[in-house]
This record gives C-alpha cells, structure tokens and sequence, in this order.
C-alpha cells in the first residue's frame, strides 16, 4: 500500500515538487498568521525538497529513467531539470526557513513567506518544463514573487520599496523580449518545446537566432548577470533575511540554471555553436570584470556579498558559452557553488545582524558560527583548495584546455584574483581586525531562524572534500546536451 | 494568407510601440508614468506575437504577465506613495540619500 503510494508520488514528481509550495502557499494567505506562515511554509518546502532530491539522486546518480505520467496533467521534466530543480528546491528550503527572521512582524511577514514559496514554485516549474512557454510563465511568476519579497522587506524602512520599482522595470523588459523571442523561436520551428527545436528547425535560422538572443537576455536580467544587474544594488542594500536568501540565492540560482537548460537545447543546431559563444562569452568576461570591481569597492556588507555573486556567474557564462558537455557540467557545478556560498554569506550577516563591511571587525569572537560561515562562503568564493568554488573552477580550467581555449581560463583566473581582495578582506576583519565599536544587536531572536543557512558554509566544503556524487550528478545532467 | 507589407509594416509599428514604452520606461521621472511606459512596451511584445502569428496559449500568457505586472506595479506605487508622500523618483531617490546620509553619520 505504502510503496504504491510512493510509486505513484515518484511518477508525479514534478508536479507534486512544484504544488507543495503553492499550496502551501495557499494555506498561509488563508490564515494570514507570520508564525503558523511559517511553519506551513517551512514543512511544503521540506516536502518539495524531499521530492526534488529523490528526483534528482534517482535520475543522476542510480541512473533511473525519467518516467512520468501517461495521463492528466504532467510536467516532463529532463536530466538538467532535475538537477537544477534539485539544487532550487534545497536553496528554497532554507529559504523559507530564513524567511521566518521576517515572521515576527505580522501581516507583511505571513505576505513575505507566501511569496517566497511561490517564487520557489515558480523555479521549480521552469527547471521541470521543457516547454519554453512554462518555462518563461515559471520565470516570471518567481521574478513578481521576488519582487513581492523585496517590496516587503523594508524592515521599517521604504528604501525596499524604491529597489522594487526599478526591478519591475527591469522585468518588464524582460517580459517584452521574451515574449518576441518565444514568438520567432515558434514562427521558425513551429513549436516552443525546447526538445524538439533542433527536428524542426529549417536553415532560414535568423529568426531563430534573434529570439534564441532575446529569450537569453529576458532571463539574464533576472539573474542579475552583469551588465544587466541594475537592479541588485537596490534590492540588497536594506534587505532582510528573506529577500537575501530568496531573491539573492534561489531566484538567482533558478535564473542562471534555467539560461543553462535554454542554452543547451539551443546549441543542439550546430551552427548556433558559434552564435552562443559569442553571445555568451563576452557577457561573461563583462559580468566577471563588472562585478569584480563593484564587490572590491563596496561598503555594504550585503551589496558586497551580492556583487560578488554576480563576478561568480561570470564563470557559469563562460561555462555555458563552451557549448560542450564538460561545458554544461562545470556551469551545473559553478552554480552550486554560487547558492552555497551565497546562503552561508547571507545568512552569516542576518544571523550576526552585519550590515556594514566593519560590522564583521572581531566578529570571530562575538559569534563564532557566523564567522565560520562567512570563512567558508568566502573561501570558496575565492575558490580556495578543498572548497566546491575550486571545484567548479577547476572543471572549467579542464573544459576550456580540452578544446585549445585558454582565454576564458584567464578570465577565471582574473576573478579569482579579485576574489582573494574582496572575499579575503571578509576572512580578514573576521579574524584579525578589533571592532572599533560594537553595534548592539537588536535581541530578535527570530533571526536565528536564518542559522540552518549557516549549514550551507559545511556543504560548500564538504562537497570540496568529496565531490564524487555532485561530480556524476553534473556530468548525467549534462549528457542532455549534445 | 497574410500580405508581407502589411506584416512589416505592422511589425514595425509595434516595434515603434516598444521603443516609446522602453524610453519612457528609462526615462520618465514619474513611476506612474514609468508603469504605464512598461505596460506600453509590453502591450508591444504583444503585438508582435500577435502579427508574427504567435499561438493563442502564448498570446493568452503574455495578456496574463501584462496585468500581473500592471497589478504589482500599482501595488508598488501606492505603498510608494504612502511611505514618501510622492511618486516622483528624483524626490524618492533624495530622500533615500538623505537617509543614508543620516544612517552613516556618527
């Protein structure tokens, strides 16, 4: 009875990942109550999570075929899918766990973890799909949602409010390119199912290519990928928990792993190879330099953190640009990287209540778990030995030599460098600077709902130490390329 | 069958659509004026979807994304409005110095 149950429930897989969240999302705009929200919202998440990862350890590392229902309605999801949902859907879980920081106040806080969960189910349903058309809806409603949280997130203050503005501005846009994207892609190949572009796909290809770009560049906005990332600095700057551990690391971990999936359907027509690359590859040296810069001269901690993330996925840009396999796979593994790093630095700063660059000064000695996690976030954004950020480098490195191209390698090696400024400045207040003036913490003790963030700081190294399933995962996910 | 002037010429008067709403969308100080550039931009992608011959389940979708965005915008703006007392952006983003000002002052 019991195993029926689950047989039936691993057929439904991605569906029942993607309602979870809705509805328990549904359940908390019911109640309207911050803290019932909260847990309601903290067990859908875990239950989408359980589902995602069982998808996704079955799929890629047991080798189980993808089966889904013959019948109803029924998302069919790919190998990548799997695993970028897999990675959203445990970024999404600590999420909702970190919203809770926001759950002390009550309206706007119950409004906060409904919309995280349905930016999570927004992601999810856009890993799953291999419909362009889902896949954009699945973006958009994750893009409104997050620009719901960030709307919410004031604290007290409305600067939130103004970030929020530019980002429906920006999303807008996005909307509007994707929309004639998706319109040419149709009108060239006569269908939006992203397996089936390159069987339809004639030689008149220009049609194709310009929607193929716009369709790219509505979700590079969203991902905040330099130099589309007006955005981020508004939105980080006053954020709280929710909106840095969301927007900052699940919307942009679904954004970058849904421009992976796009990419590599896209270049399944070989002479779009070249076109990619092109496309990609500057955007990523860009985004790289950009970001590099904004992240050395900032003076807040958390547009510090999230400039930084946006240099990271400048390597998952130039990645994705190879067009390859190996290409795919360091993009998959770059990504991780980027969500654990990016959940332990923002989660460090809510917990320890960091706001400033010299809010960390001495902070090893008030909170040693914070540092911790700040250590490990930082190391692996700079992409230190024994960390997942040297890994996803390294696969790089080894992607790029495979086919005689070293320049993109220069560029990592670039961001690296950057990287020892900004992220080493982090490790260095932390442990070997005297806080000039201690800020009096607020004693909510709601933002320790944001500690199991903390956790990710310990994944970021444990899968440096022993990467062997992330590294068969990523290479099955890849395989759906070419 | 459709008439290939009148395809372009329909294109490019939605593409003409699009350009007014992003200008407007970049530049007007007023959010307002701003949310109604960003609705005009998308009602241009519209557009376009609608005379490339687009499928009514992606037409249907970008009507939906339309007036989520025009509800969300005017959602924004009127908490915008409650909190700073105006819409103009030059005002708010004053006022959004001046308090950063007074955040980082001993």
């Amino acid at each position: 009875m019991i195993e029926d149950a689950i047989a039936l429930a691993r057929v439904h897989a991605p569906l029942l990942a993607v309602a979870a969240p809705i509805a328990g999302a549904a359940l908390c705009i019911v109640t309207l109550n911050a803290r019932f929200g909260w847990i309601i919202g903290v067990f859908a998440s875990l239950i989408s999570a359980a589902i995602a990862t069982d998808l996704a350890a079955r799929a890629l590392v047991f080798g189980a075929p993808l089966r889904t229902a013959a019948e109803g309605v029924a998302l069919v999801p790919d190998r990548l899918g799997a695993f970028a949902a897999g990675v959203v859907s445990v970024a999404a879980l600590l999420a909702a766990i970190g919203a809770g920081a926001r759950a002390s106040a009550s309206r706007d806080g119950a409004l906060t973890i409904v919309l995280v969960l349905l930016s999570a189910a927004g992601w999810l349903a856009a890993a799953y799909t291999t419909n362009a058309l889902v896949l954009m809806l699945g973006t958009e409603i994750a893009w409104l949602a997050g620009v719901g949280v960030v709307a919410l997130g004031g604290e007290g203050k409305r600067t939130p409010l103004n970030a929020a503005a530019r980002m429906l501005s920006v999303g807008a846009v996005g909307v509007a390119f994707s929309m004639v994207g998706l319109a040419l892609i149709a009108d060239a190949t006569g269908t939006l199912s992203l397996s089936m572009l390159a069987e339809n796909l004639s030689f008149d290809s220009q049609p194709f290519s310009v929607g193929f770009a716009l369709v790219l560049g509505g979700v590079a906005l969203k991902a905040g990928v330099a130099p589309f990332h007006l955005w981020v600095g508004a939105a980080f700057t006053r954020a709280n928990a929710a909106t840095l551990l969301a927007v900052g690391c699940v919307s942009a971990a679904g954004a970058l792993l849904a421009i992976v999936r796009v990419v590599s359907y896209g270049v399944v027509a070989p002479e779009f190879g070249a076109a990619v690359f092109w496309a990609l590859a500057p955007l990523g040296v860009a985004c790289v330099v950009i970001g590099s810069v904004q992240a050395i001269g900032a003076r807040d901690l958390r547009r510090l953190i999230a400039y930084a993330l946006t240099a990271q996925m400048g390597g998952v840009m130039l990645c994705v640009s190879l067009g390859s396999p190996a290409g795919f796979a360091a993009g998959l593994i770059q990504i991780t990287a980027i969500v654990g790093a990016g959940l332990a630095l923002f989660g460090a700063a809510t917990v320890s209540e960091s706001y400033k660059v010299n809010d960390i000064d001495g902070l090893a000695r008030r909170a040693p778990f914070s540092s911790a996690a700040f250590t490990f976030g930082a190391a692996s954004l700079i992409g230190a030995p024994m960390t997942i950020g040297f890994l996803g480098r390294w696969r790089l490195v080894e992607a790029g030599v495979g086919v005689d191209w070293w320049w993109p390698v220069g560029a990592m090696t670039l961001a690296s460098l950057a990287a020892v400024f900004y992220g080493g400045q982090l490790i260095e207040r932390v442990y070997f600077r005297r806080a000039q003036e201690v800020q009096a913490r607020s004693g909510d003790r709601w933002r320790y709902a944001s500690f199991p963030a903390l956790a990710a700081g310990v994944i970021v190294i444990a899968l440096g130490l022993a990467p062997q399933a992330l590294l068969a995962a990523a290479d099955a996910a890849a395989m759906v390329a070419p | 069958m459709r008439d290939p002037a009148l395809t372009y010429a329909l294109v490019a008067l939605s593409a003409a659509l699009m350009a007014i709403g992003f200008a407007g969308a970049w530049l007007a100080s007023n959010l307002a004026k701003r949310l109604t550039a960003q609705v005009l931009t998308m009602l241009g992608a519209l557009m376009v979807c609608v005379v490339i011959g687009a499928s009514q389940a992606l037409m249907l979708a970008g009507g939906a994304l339309i007036f989520g965005y025009a509800l969300v915008g005017v959602a924004v703006l009127v908490r915008l409005q409650e909190a700073y007392g105006t819409i103009e952006l030059q005002e708010i983003d004053a006022a959004d110095a001046q308090a950063e000002a007074q955040e980082t002052t001993p």
